[in-house]
């Protein structure tokens, strides 16, 4: 599963479960992150034992899409046995601040900032 | 006496006109004869005797044309007279008649019955030519009937120039059109009131596979067009009655003008040609008929008639997916409308709770001023300022996503604050638990997926009291320096988890004299010029640096009017929101 526009990509990784942003996402509104709304879930509906949601070469992502990330950790939380892990990098202001809420929704969540 | 010379013409093509038509019989029925005997193969001692008829009708046709269509002469006399009567032309005319009549008494015995038929016809119509000889080219010129002239052409004279053009032309539609022509779909409708004509034009058409309708005159064609459905008509031009330049007339004016209209005539009759090709005529084909000529002339008419049908079906296609477009764009149209009444409504909903300057001039130790502009599609910002009690609280909020949802959403957001403030709830982690409840529930049951930022800033005797998750505060301190407080700690999205008490923390600000504060929503730091840079909250920082000492109105004014320089001529993508404390 993967999406690769000119701006940003998103990509799953089946074999490492990671599931890796590139570029800067400034959709407009939840219509526009439907198709990256629908690769997320398609994810966490496989159940797999962990999820790396690596976001170390996204170098922003609007509040839109926070909300998105959100709904997704929130998804994963409620199946209960899925192992999260957040990758994200100090070189994007962003990242330091909303990254914080996801762990928030779900206490598990391992965060890690390169 | 007919001295004029233009009458004297007319009498000759009279005259012409009526040896012909025997003549083109002989030709026409032999050369069908000798084509099926070719087509079948057939090995028949008699072939020589038909070719003998076929070449008399050739030099028939030869003698009248030599004899009875003289050039004009200089002085524009003629002797019709001795035109008429010179011997030698009724001796070149009675030969080969005499031996037409002798080759079909022999061939009638010998030849197959299916032909016996047709070798009767050319021995009538040699008959009747010989009989014509005697009485037409003995007539006294005088005596023919004026009324019969009455349907000749003004001009006959042929120029034997523009005849060979027309016949060059006519070969090279015959070599272009060797098209594959369903012929059997097409009905062709043959008009002459001669009989002889009519059947040889029948078989020739109907043997190139064409269906065939026959008229014997104007008036029964004029008749069978309106009720049959014809897709060529072939018209002769001289018939009695309604003759074929009223019929062509006719068809043209009336709704069957698209039927293709071939007319038929002698080759000397060239004018003719011309004035009815000039009325809307497809084409011509000349007597005798060349089945080369008539098939490739029926093809070419037949295949721009398909071209023209298919042009007209393609026309109502077109007619059709225009209808539909614009009944699309009239859909459109009304969407249209009810998403820009929508976007009316959304931005009303969100200016008309807006604090008022009157308000927040009557606000004691602080200077406020506000500043929003929703985009186009409304982005859900909120911003108030509160009285109770003489406790003053600012809020400020960005609703995620755009639209009527989110304006919605805001409003709602606006009368819970309203609501918990003048139930004097001052505890932030109850005031925001209840708030994120109220909306939570809300946002479930629209069944919505949006969550706003925002911050409650209360103020009390110079001091900021500031709870809930939004962009950065920042306050530039009289002289300038710059502090930003960081709100992720102090609480959480509300309408996106059922319970945030947990994450909601308080923190505080003192205020000096001339101290500016600034809060914002992201519309201003991610505000893109056209290379898509962000205007940042570096640069609000700095520009507020450089214009702490003025009013907070002047502030914001400095602020606003150098995002626009920022912006330029780019789409504003959200919601501008700006507001600007000055401790007094």
């Amino acid at each position: 599963m993967e999406i690769k526009t000119e701006n940003y990509n998103v990509i799953y990784d089946e074999t490492s479960q990671n599931i890796i942003f590139d570029g800067s996402l400034r959709l407009n509104g939840t219509a526009e992150y439907a198709s990256i709304s629908e690769l997320l879930n398609n994810v966490a509906q496989q159940e797999p034992e962990k999820i790396v949601l690596d976001l170390k070469e996204l170098s922003f992502l609007n509040s839109s899409g926070i909300s998105i990330l959100s709904k997704f950790v929130i998804n994963v939380r409620k199946r209960k046995n899925i192992q999260m892990v957040v990758i994200g990098a100090k070189k994007n202001p962003w990242q330091g601040k909303s990254l914080k809420n996801l762990q928030r929704l779900m206490p598990s969540l391992k965060l890690e900032l390169e | 006496m007919i001295t004029d010379s233009q009458s004297q013409l007319s009498i000759l093509a009279h005259l012409r006109h009526e040896l012909r038509t025997p003549i083109n019989a002989i030709i026409g029925y032999s050369e069908m004869i000798i084509e099926e005997i070719e087509e079948l193969d057939l090995n028949v001692e008699y072939f020589n005797e038909l070719e003998q008829i076929r070449e008399c009708g050739v030099q028939l046709l030869a003698a009248i044309n030599t004899f009875l269509n003289p050039p004009t002469l200089p002085n524009n006399q003629l002797n019709l007279p001795e035109i008429i009567t010179n011997p030698e032309l009724k001796a070149q005319l009675q030969k080969p008649t005499k031996v037409v009549i002798s080759k079909c008494h022999q061939l009638i015995p010998l030849i197959e019955t299916d032909f016996i038929a047709d070798i009767e016809k050319i021995s009538t119509a040699a008959n009747k030519l010989l009989k014509d000889i005697d009485t037409l080219l003995k007539i006294s010129p005088q005596k023919i009937d004026s009324n019969s002239l009455d349907n000749l052409p003004e001009n006959a004279i042929a120029k034997t120039s523009e005849i060979d053009l027309i016949i060059d032309s006519g070969f090279l539609l015959a070599a272009e059109s060797d098209l594959p022509l369903k012929t059997h779909n097409y009905t062709i409708l043959i008009v002459d009131d001669n009989e002889t004509n009519r059947d040889l034009l029948s078989r020739q058409v109907k043997e190139q596979g064409y269906q065939v309708a026959t008229a014997v005159d104007g008036k029964q064609a004029i008749t069978m067009i309106q009720t049959g459905a014809y897709d060529l008509i072939l018209l002769d031009i001289i018939m009695p009655e309604i003759n074929g330049y009223q019929v062509l007339k006719w068809i043209r004016s009336s709704s069957w003008g698209h039927i293709p209209t071939i007319m038929i005539s002698a080759l000397d009759e060239i004018d003719s040609v011309v004035k009815c090709i000039k009325m809307g005529a497809a084409d011509y084909l000349a007597k005798p008929f060349n089945p080369v000529l008539l098939k490739a002339r029926l093809g070419a008419c037949l295949e721009q008639k398909r071209l023209r049908d298919q042009q007209a079906s393609y026309l109502e296609q077109l007619a059709t997916a225009n209808e539909q477009i614009s009944k699309l764009n009239n859909c459109l149209q009304a969407e249209n409308m009810r998403l820009s009444a929508e976007l009316d409504i959304t931005q009303r909903l969100q200016m008309m709770l807006l604090p008022k300057e009157k308000e927040l001039s009557q606000i004691e130790g602080l200077e406020i001023a506000g500043f929003m502009e929703p985009a186009d599609e409304v982005g859900g910002d909120y911003y108030d300022v509160l009285q109770h009690h003489g406790r003053i609280t600012i809020g400020i909020g960005d609703v995620t996503g755009h639209g009527l949802e989110s304006g919605v959403l805001m409003l709602m957001v606006q009368t819970a604050v309203r609501t918990l403030m003048e139930n004097n709830e001052t505890d932030p982690k109850k005031f925001f638990e209840v708030l994120n409840r109220t909306i939570y529930k809300n946002v479930q049951r629209m069944d919505s997926d949006k969550n706003l930022s925002l911050c409650l800033v209360d103020y009390y005797d110079s001091v900021l009291s500031l709870s809930g998750q939004h962009e950065e505060m920042v306050v530039v301190r009289s002289g300038g320096a710059i502090e930003r407080v960081d709100t992720i700690d102090l609480g959480f999205p509300i309408g996106l988890e059922e319970t945030i008490e947990d994450f909601v923390f308080q923190a505080q600000v003192h205020l000096n004299q001339g101290d500016v504060v600034i809060l914002y929503t992201d519309g201003i730091t991610e505000a893109e010029n056209n290379l898509g840079v962000h205007y940042g909250l570096e640069r609000l920082c700095s520009m507020v640096q450089k214009n702490w000492q003025h009013s907070a109105k002047n502030i914001r004014q400095a602020v606003i009017q150098d995002l626009r320089s920022h912006i330029g001529v780019e789409k504003v993508y959200d919601d501008i929101t700006l507001v600007v404390l000055k401790q007094k």
